[in-house]
């Protein structure tokens, strides 16, 4: 019961990954020097994107099975929507689109917006990974879905800011899709404009008194 | 044992009381918004809050509290360290 307790009180700073946390002094170094700005970003998704849920915490993390050390602010987020008929009907390429331009193209233009970050030679790039329910699998034992993008900090930046091609930017990142346990690799992934984040407001949710979404 | 008794009839008697109350206004909001944070969960929560029609509310600790009951129960996913590494 305590345990629940206290996940019940879980809060902003306990969605960012804990400094030790990160396996090298690189690592640590960027989560020391970045700590208050990564619980500005923690404390905007918690309160101004409710539905969504960091998920193995904020913070600078590095391509899976690379031996080189490589940094990329990294953010792992889980999308909670229902069950929705349209959505279901998409090829698994076009559900992987719409979730990453969805939610994934938001963090990154959060994550890029960092002060420092820009000039910082040891951020390598950016990596969010998009998390949520495949249509269709058991309610009691779902089936997660995932897209996880690595990118480099140019090519990002070049993106958003519509220098760069979604096509070619796609082309550059490193993207892996993850169908329950199952490593699928990568797909073929459209990005385009989705204003959702910035203009969907939940019915009913009431901001806690003094934060303000920007 | 017993307070997750007192805590399913209170959530039973949200759900039911949820549905009763809710308006076709509210119901077609919910289905325009159908491919987001519209689980059946989220949304006897939100029409809890709504009993009146006219102010609802849902808090953030709200969510937090009903994340932390894992009403997803254990999914099939893979390692965190598939996905990225620390």
């Amino acid at each position: 019961m305590a345990g629940v307790a206290a996940l019940a009180q879980a809060g902003p700073a306990d969605y960012v990954m804990p400094i030790e946390k990160h396996s090298t002094a690189k690592g640590r170094a960027l989560a020391t020097k970045y700590q208050p700005q990564l619980l500005q970003f923690s404390d905007y998704v918690y309160h101004c994107l409710p539905y969504l849920e960091i998920r193995n915490g904020l913070g600078f993390k590095r391509v899976p099975k690379e031996p080189a050390d490589d940094r990329y602010a990294a953010v792992w987020v889980r999308a909670e929507q229902a069950t929705d008929a349209a959505f279901a009907a998409l090829p698994m390429d076009r559900q992987a689109s719409a979730m990453f331009s969805r939610y994934g193209v938001p963090m990154l233009r959060r994550l890029t917006a960092i002060p420092g970050i820009q000039s910082d030679p040891d951020v390598y790039g950016f990596s969010v990974a998009v998390e949520w329910i495949k249509p269709g699998s058991d309610p009691n034992r779902p089936t997660m879905e995932i897209l996880s993008m690595f990118a480099d900090q140019a090519s990002t930046r070049a993106f958003l800011a519509k220098t760069l091609s979604a096509g070619d930017y796609v082309r550059r990142m490193r993207l892996t899709f993850f169908d329950g346990d199952k490593e699928v690799g990568r797909l073929p992934i459209e990005v385009w404009e989705d204003n959702f984040v910035g203009t969907y407001k939940v019915p009913g949710y009431e901001m806690e008194k003094g934060k303000v979404c920007s | 044992m017993r307070s997750k008794i007192v805590m399913a009839a209170a959530l039973i008697g949200i759900a039911f009381l949820s549905g009763a109350c809710a308006t076709s206004e509210q119901w077609g909001e919910w289905r325009s918004h159908t491919t987001h944070f519209a689980s059946g969960e989220h949304g006897m929560f939100s029409m809890a809050n709504n009993m009146s029609g006219a102010n609802p509310k849902v808090t953030r600790l709200d969510i937090e509290n009903s994340r932390t009951q894992n009403w997803w129960g254990k999914s099939i996913t893979v390692e965190p360290g598939q996905v990225i590494q620390n």
